[in-house]
């Protein structure tokens, strides 16, 4: 993995340059390359490709686009290895800093300089940021030990370092709810996730795998009246929108998980038109902005919940750039993207929809199937079970006569059967590593272990210890505390060299 | 090395082991570091201690900015004669200490025929103090020039001379121009007893107890902002002289995108609550909004917390003046604290017992445009009761300038770039800074020590995304080049450490 290429001064300049090797800039590139692009060069200003997928050491993604359950480094490095051997090249530690409306590209990197090129056409896969805790504007101190939620995912799971012992987490997008359950993991103790809106704002798996499963107090409806501290933080002032007394949370770490907004200051310099409210692009139906030449795709367009449809329409935006310089896909299985992409044109929703996507086409269960062994449940739930698999979150109800209902597709059956039997997940963590590119190494159990078992078996898993170099998927330790899975590494870590 | 308090050991000793000052200045805001600037010029020995881990971290730090023109405060007061004085030191200072500097012209402005007159006392009392260049223009004048403006402006006091600047900045260039030129400048140092040997008509050499070890100095300034009513009684034992009056003010910093609602600074009319809330475009493009006014008990001193209530004060109180203000492109609240005391000037006298002990207490607004003059009254206090003043042959004024990537033109940054691989490392995407402009500010005289003070200095973490994506870059910068752990690494004040434990977890 992580080949990092070099380029001359002298080089031609490539055809298509790609802004960003995260899921978004690599699956366009590995869609333009196969389209016939002589030249298809993605910059990155990160020392790794893979963009924020590398901290994202949690599963759910992959489901679609590889038709597994992945980790984020297993998805990153899947394509990345697909896109050098397609023949992208990837120029690492590499800053973008103006891109003109002629596409006119200067950029910064430590082993060129700073430098121009001026490629025939550009796709702009930059990503999002979080908004920070001044974006809601929450009164009170400003002392260390407060966060956004992503800052804090890559100190803790990139470069290992523990942040606190008590937390409070401000908002429930997504990241946040995944970092509930990644300190909860790493025995911190998340003492109320605050939501000022009457709903959770992240997707109903996450609150329901990432909450619910650790008992992590969710306010709905709370605001943050202010945070304490003149040093380190001390505590968090919550108060009911309701009314009431507010109270005061001991605490010594503050995270901010409060929307993503596109990131969008190249987008800006290039005058291609903005979306309004939502700060991303305005795009045709081909992943084109309204700059001649320029394409765009991934967060950097709209904010996803999904991986696997930002790279399922950073294909298309791929294979359009493509066929703007004149390439057409040789192979016979193109033009689902394009079929698909008319929709893309028309009102855009803040949240990319799955809906026309299933996993299983082929083996689509109707409606209701009969639990075949009823006797592993003896009595009616009253709650409906909440399917984890996609973000889509069906409600699934095991009906008094034993039947399951609600389910979308096979998986989700599947997974109502096992939640029903014998509630189990996937443990993602890090282990410690020697002489490796970072101090921690992100791993999974190869098969999922009891729910109940899930913070013992963290522990067990933070206390592993391997030496660089690892592969991908090699296994780190077997059977993990007698439960019976392995310990596999969900990336490859090359030697630190000295 | 100091573990607990971000690894930053002063040594008040010098290099040849003497612990004695001819002045010693106990606080590095804006007032001691225009005062230390001017001591740096003569021969005398001088020492600043500072508690922070940075320079310019109390009232100096977070305030409105601005150079006032000087119409506002009452004639024949300190305030009047030395913002007017101070004001009209700042260009040329800002180009001797190369710091940011712009004259952008203020509007103060009269929304109702009570606040016309005001508007028309306030010009009578500008000519009284001298101020040039100002002008009483009609509403529709006014907005011919910012068109930003309320369109219930009825009247409108155009001040030319107002300007804005980065206090932090001031104070940094002021101090290490001082250090360069052998002023010692003692960080993460509380004083915490005083005592008088009374040996001279000073009432000097006095003894200084501080955190770091003890010190003597013949003469004592106390520029210590909301504490130097603490510093006045240290001395007199426990009775203070007066008494500081801790005064909160909160304010929003906007999103450049935000774009350029307005050139000039607006005030609205002055009332009893003082210069009310202004909208203020800063030195980098930002709009900001500040601030409200609220009396701090002293217990709350340091306080400088934003809060939910004051923020929508000022958010109203703006909006009065320029309607449409985009407060949803927030990228910062913060709130200060001015040192208000209960006499109604500035205080800037020798203590009554002690003639070697002065004080430069009170530095309210107009503090900032003031502190060069009130350096210079400073001085002329010292050589009252301290002999030997000349000037120092050698002295150098100036500091070197401060790299700036995002200003180099082609050429310069391709011979930076050439000399330095370092500036063709971005770390901050928002304000596009290089890895040697980090570098560089942690190795100035006066260098960085926490995240906080690499911000202030070169800016990543200052836009838009505040710190989310630099912070881990700034953290393993600044511990490779202090040479300490990143678990050492303090956000702002003694303490206040980022990360524990790295490489592991707390399992």
């Amino acid at each position: 993995m992580n080949p990092i290429m070099t380029m001359n001064k002298t080089d031609p300049p490539p055809s298509l340059l790609v802004i960003g090797a995260g899921p978004a800039g690599l699956s366009a590139a590995i869609e333009a390359k196969r389209s016939g692009v002589d030249r298809v060069l993605v910059v990155d200003r990160e020392r790794e490709p893979g963009g924020i997928l590398n901290q994202c050491i949690h599963t759910g993604f992959g489901l679609f686009h590889f038709g597994e359950e992945l980790t984020g480094p297993e998805y990153a490095e899947r394509l990345v290895n697909t896109a050098v051997e397609a023949g992208v090249e990837i120029m690492l530690s590499t800053f973008v800093a103006a891109v003109d409306r002629d596409l006119s590209t200067t950029l910064f990197s430590k082993s060129l300089g700073c430098f121009q090129i001026k490629p025939k056409a550009i796709v702009l896969a930059m990503g999002c940021r979080e908004r920070s805790r001044a974006a809601v504007a929450v009164p009170g101190t400003r002392p260390a030990g407060v966060f956004s939620a992503g800052t804090a995912q890559r100190l803790i799971n990139i470069e290992g370092y523990a942040l606190g012992q008590r937390a409070v987490i401000v908002g429930s997008g997504d990241i946040g709810l995944i970092m509930a359950r990644r300190l909860t993991l790493e025995g911190v103790e998340v003492a109320a996730v605050v939501e000022i809106r009457e709903t959770p704002s992240g997707l109903p798996r996450n609150v329901s795998q990432c909450l619910k499963a650790f008992s992590i107090p969710l306010l709905l409806s709370h605001r943050v009246a202010a945070i304490e501290g003149t040093s380190r933080v001390t505590g968090a002032v919550v108060e009911s929108l309701a009314g009431g007394p507010p109270e005061r949370i001991m605490c010594d770490l503050v995270l901010f998980s409060v929307g993503l907004i596109p990131e969008n200051e190249l987008s800006a310099m290039t005058g291609a038109a903005l979306l309004g409210g939502t700060n991303g692009l305005q795009l045709t139906g081909e992943m084109q902005t309204t700059v001649p030449g320029l394409f765009a795709c991934g967060n950097t367009y709209r904010v996803y919940d999904l991986v696997d449809e930002v790279s399922r329409e950073a294909g298309i935006a791929g294979r359009a750039a493509a066929a703007y310089l004149g390439c057409r896909r040789r192979s016979a299985d193109d033009g689902a993207g394009f079929a698909r992409s008319g929709r893309l044109s028309s009102s855009i929703p803040e949240r990319a929809s799955i809906e026309e996507k299933d996993p299983d086409e082929g083996s689509r269960l109707k409606g209701v199937a009969l639990i075949e062994t009823c006797n592993v449940v003896d009595s009616v739930t009253d709650e409906p079970l909440l399917c984890i698999i996609c973000p889509k979150g069906c409600h699934i109800t095991l009906e008094s006569g034993g039947e399951i209902t609600g389910y979308g597709c096979r998986r989700g059956y599947e997974f109502a059967l096992q939640e029903l039997k014998d509630p189990s997940a996937v443990l993602t963590g890090t282990a410690a590593i020697e002489g490796g590119t970072w101090p921690r190494l992100p791993c999974k159990t190869t098969k999922p272990i009891p729910r109940a078992l899930l913070r013992a078996a963290a522990v067990s898993l933070s206390k592993i210890s391997v030496s660089a170099p690892v592969a991908l998927g090699e296994i780190l330790v077997r059977d993990l505390g007698g439960l019976g899975v392995d310990v596999v590494a969900t990336r490859s870590m090359t030697k630190m060299l000295p | 090395m100091n573990s607990g308090e971000g690894s930053i050991k002063a040594d008040i000793m010098d290099k040849s082991g003497d612990r004695l000052y001819d002045v010693v200045i106990v606080g590095a805001g804006i007032v001691g570091a225009f005062l230390a600037y001017e001591l740096s010029k003569t021969r005398w020995k001088v020492a600043v201690v500072e508690k922070e881990l940075d320079v310019a971290l109390g009232a100096s730090k977070a305030n409105s900015g601005i150079i006032h023109a000087g119409y506002d405060p009452e004639p024949g007061t300190l305030k009047a004669r030395l913002n007017v004085e101070g004001s009209r030191l700042y260009e040329g200072l800002s180009r001797e200490l190369s710091f940011g500097y712009k004259k952008t012209g203020s509007f103060v402005v009269a929304l109702t025929e009570e606040e016309e007159h005001a508007l028309t006392g306030l010009m009578d009392r500008g000519l009284e103090n001298g101020v040039e260049g100002l002008e009483l223009l009609s509403g529709e004048a006014a907005r011919s020039l910012e068109p930003g403006l309320t369109n219930k402006a009825l009247k409108v006091l155009m001040a030319h001379s107002t300007a804005v600047v980065d206090p932090w900045e001031v104070a940094i260039a002021a101090l290490e121009s001082a250090v360069d030129n052998g002023v010692r400048l003692l960080l993460n140092t509380c004083v915490t007893g005083a005592s008088s040997a009374s040996l001279d008509a000073s009432g000097g050499p006095f003894l200084l107890e501080t955190t770091q070890g003890r010190l003597s100095a013949k003469v004592v300034v106390n520029a210590a902002g909301v504490h130097a009513g603490e510093i006045s009684a240290l001395l007199s034992g426990g009775k203070a002289e007066f008494e500081i009056i801790p005064k909160r003010g909160q304010y929003f910093v906007l999103d450049r995108a935000a774009g350029p609602l307005i050139q000039r600074v607006i005030y609205p009319a002055p009332s009893a609550l003082g210069k009310g809330v202004l909208v203020i475009p800063t030195l980098h493009g930002n709009i900001m909004a500040g601030p409200d006014n609220e009396t701090l008990t002293a217990e709350e001193g340091e306080a400088v917390q934003t809060t939910a209530g004051g923020l929508a004060y000022v958010r109203d109180r703006a909006e009065l003046l320029v309607p449409g203000i985009p407060f949803h492109l927030g990228i910062a609240n913060f709130s200060g604290i001015r040192a208000e005391s209960t006499e109604k000037d500035f205080i800037i006298r020798a203590s009554k017992s002690h003639p070697g002990w002065i004080h430069a207490a009170g530095i309210k607004s107009p503090g900032l445009s003031a502190a060069p003059a009130i350096a210079g009254r400073l001085l002329s206090l010292i050589r009252e009761c301290l002999s030997g003043y000349s000037q120092k042959p050698d002295f150098r004024p100036g500091r070197r300038p401060r790299p700036v990537l995002s200003e180099m033109t082609p050429e310069v940054r391709r011979q930076s770039i050439a000399e330095n691989p370092m500036f063709s490392h971005i770390v901050c995407r928002c304000e596009m800074v290089s890895e040697a402009e980090v570098v560089d500010c942690i190795h100035r005289s006066v260098g960085a020590r926490t995240l906080n003070g690499v911000k202030r200095r070169v800016r990543p973490g200052g836009g838009r995304c505040q710190g989310g994506f630099c912070a881990p870059r700034i953290l393993e910068i600044l511990s490779r080049e202090l040479g300490i752990p990143e678990t050492e690494v303090c956000l702002e004040h003694p303490g206040s450490k980022m990360v524990f434990k790295k490489g592991g977890t707390l399992l």
